[in-house]
């Protein structure tokens, strides 16, 4: 059963169209990742979810309520915004208590609960520092012990992982498998970067210009991704960088255009685009080890993930 | 394909009513607004700002007679100039400070009303520039009494004029600051016209139409002092009163109910 449904939604802000006719739903127990560039209409789609904003147009059910106006919905979701919402003057212990109080007065056991999810976002030693005076992923990851107080049966999440180093990434992500295992909390989390999240959702949806572009799981979309041409770089000692080349080249189909620059007199680099980057890692790999040229660099040229979406859109 | 049905809310043991639910949470959400101004730098300037002719006073003297140089100063000075700015300041703020910092996100994504929101930060701010207007026209009182005795009471008197004068601009200018894009520029152009009908007053009838003139004429029944507005006797002055700050409090709350926080 979908814990959010979203049919035909459309926002527009002035001329600038956010979502249009966008469809999505969620089942419960999953994670849902939720990958588009920036502008895609992401945050939007969260927000109107979230019941920060309402849609022009088609309908949003949370826990089958529309959550702009039903409060009552607000106590089962979580929500940890892209933003520094939090008081910067609070204590990390405080910030968590105040917002957990607004959410449920004089509760039994609320302090428990407050300490519980402090420790469970691994901030209890940092509990008495000021948020102004926090990192990056310390703020994150106190806005989550922030969503999670009230113990919400579903936790939205806005790009929580960006700005994040590799390490404050993974601790997020662990979290939230753990928040997903052991508690069946319904996750659904945008980020504009799809390998953050193909190891975490079990669910993905890609959006562009405010429509969904592809959907299914994390498989299927990185088959559908590299159905797009990559550039690839690699370098070597000059020898070994034109022995793979030559190998490379002889496969029908797998390089659509190679390029030569000479790095120094020892060292020659080669570009390469192919329309097959899952085939071209694994001839490369073979290549270098066949024929004994190590191979010094290797890099995908860093398409832009605006022309990577309109690839698939086309 | 149907959504999950929403669940029945269950009261769970030690949980309390809905109404008391609400108290509470209000409270809390006062608290948190109270903090928020006790730690804000606009608070402080405007104490610093209000404490300054307490320190003039110290420096000159008093000129007598003090105690009707001390009312005189209090209604003029702060009453009619003082207390609007703060309340522009600070009913100006009121919501726009918390959607730019985006802490009211954290609040609207939470089971609480926004019109919870709207009035327990009206309380707030309210609260927070009377508790600043005491400070500081007790700042002046003490100034005042180093050279001359005036009566305690007199002190007291103006607090609730404070108070009555903090609700009425904080929610005009709560209703422009949700209403407008630029409410500070309005609510300038607002405090101006008081300031002009204040002078105008003296030739021909403006009080009437003024804010601060119909503050003044109620606040006579808490302080010692005399305005007077030809035939509006200073309880209608209330209601006026009364009925401004309702108004603007539920157009406020209308606008903040359908304003979109992206």
């Amino acid at each position: 059963m979908p814990i959010i449904q979203i049919e035909e939604a459309s926002k527009q802000y002035g001329e600038v169209v956010a979502i249009s006719r966008f469809n999505m739903s969620v089942k419960g127990g999953s994670i849902t990742g939720f990958v588009g560039p920036n502008g895609a209409g992401k945050t939007t789609t969260i927000r109107v979810v979230t019941g920060l904003t309402k849609p022009d147009s088609g309908s949003v059910s949370v826990f089958g309520e529309n959550p702009f106006d039903n409060v009552g919905i607000k106590e089962r979701i979580g929500y940890v915004s892209e933003h520094d919402d939090l008081y910067p003057w609070a204590t990390v212990r405080e910030s968590v208590k105040m917002l957990a109080q607004i959410s449920m007065p004089r509760q039994p056991g609320l302090i428990d609960a407050i300490d519980r999810a402090i420790e469970e976002v691994g901030m209890t030693k940092f509990a008495e520092r000021k948020v102004s005076a926090l990192s990056k992923g310390m703020k994150q990851r106190t806005k989550i012990a922030a969503a999670l107080t009230h113990a919400p049966s579903l936790l939205v999440l806005d790009e929580p992982l960006s700005g994040l180093d590799p390490l404050g990434r993974r601790r997020i992500m662990d979290l939230l498998r753990r928040l997903n295992r052991e508690k069946q909390v319904t996750i659904l989390i945008s980020s504009h970067v799809l390998e953050e999240l193909e190891h975490l959702a079990s669910r993905i949806t890609l959006i562009h210009r405010g429509q969904t572009i592809a959907e299914g799981d994390p498989d299927r979309i990185r088959k559908l991704l590299y159905q797009y041409p990559h550039e690839i770089l690699f370098k070597s000692l000059a020898e070994d960088t034109k022995r793979i080349a030559s190998g490379l080249v002889e496969i029908k189909g797998l390089v659509k255009s190679l390029t030569f620059m000479e790095q120094s007199d020892e060292l020659l680099e080669c570009r390469i685009v192919t329309p097959q980057p899952e085939l071209f890692y694994d001839e490369l790999v073979r290549l270098a080890v066949e024929r004994k040229a190590p191979i010094i660099q290797l890099d995908t040229l860093s398409e832009s993930v605006e022309r990577l979406f309109e690839f698939l859109v086309s | 394909m149907s959504a999950e049905p929403i669940q029945t809310p269950v009261q769970k043991e030690g949980e309390l009513s809905s109404p008391l639910k609400a108290l509470f949470r209000g409270l809390y959400l006062l608290r948190l607004f109270l903090l928020s101004f006790v730690k804000s730098r606009k608070s402080q300037v405007l104490t610093i700002l209000g404490l300054l002719p307490a320190i003039v006073m110290i420096a000159l003297g008093v000129p007598p007679p003090a105690q009707i140089f001390f009312r005189d100063f209090v209604q003029t000075l702060y009453i009619s100039l003082l207390i609007p700015l703060s309340g522009l300041l600070l009913g100006t703020a009121a919501l726009s400070d918390e959607i730019e910092s985006h802490t009211i996100v954290q609040l609207v994504t939470r089971p609480v009303r926004r019109i919870e929101i709207l009035i327990w930060r009206f309380f707030a701010t309210v609260i927070a520039g009377t508790i600043i207007s005491i400070v500081v026209t007790s700042g002046f009182y003490v100034s005042i009494s180093i050279s001359a005795e005036i009566p305690f009471e007199m002190l007291t008197g103006f607090w609730p004029v404070c108070a009555v004068c903090n609700a009425v601009y904080c929610s005009i200018f709560m209703l422009l600051g949700i209403a407008l894009k630029r409410p500070l520029v309005w609510g300038v152009v607002i405090t101006l016209y008081e300031q002009l009908l204040g002078v105008v007053a003296i030739f021909f009838e403006g009080a009437v139409f003024s804010l601060s003139g119909h503050i003044l004429n109620y606040g006579q029944l808490f302080a010692d002092y005399n305005y007077n507005i030809p035939d509006w006797p200073p309880l209608m002055s209330g209601w006026i009163l009364l009925v401004i700050v309702l108004v603007c409090i539920a157009l406020s709350g209308i606008l903040f109910r359908v304003k979109d926080l992206a």
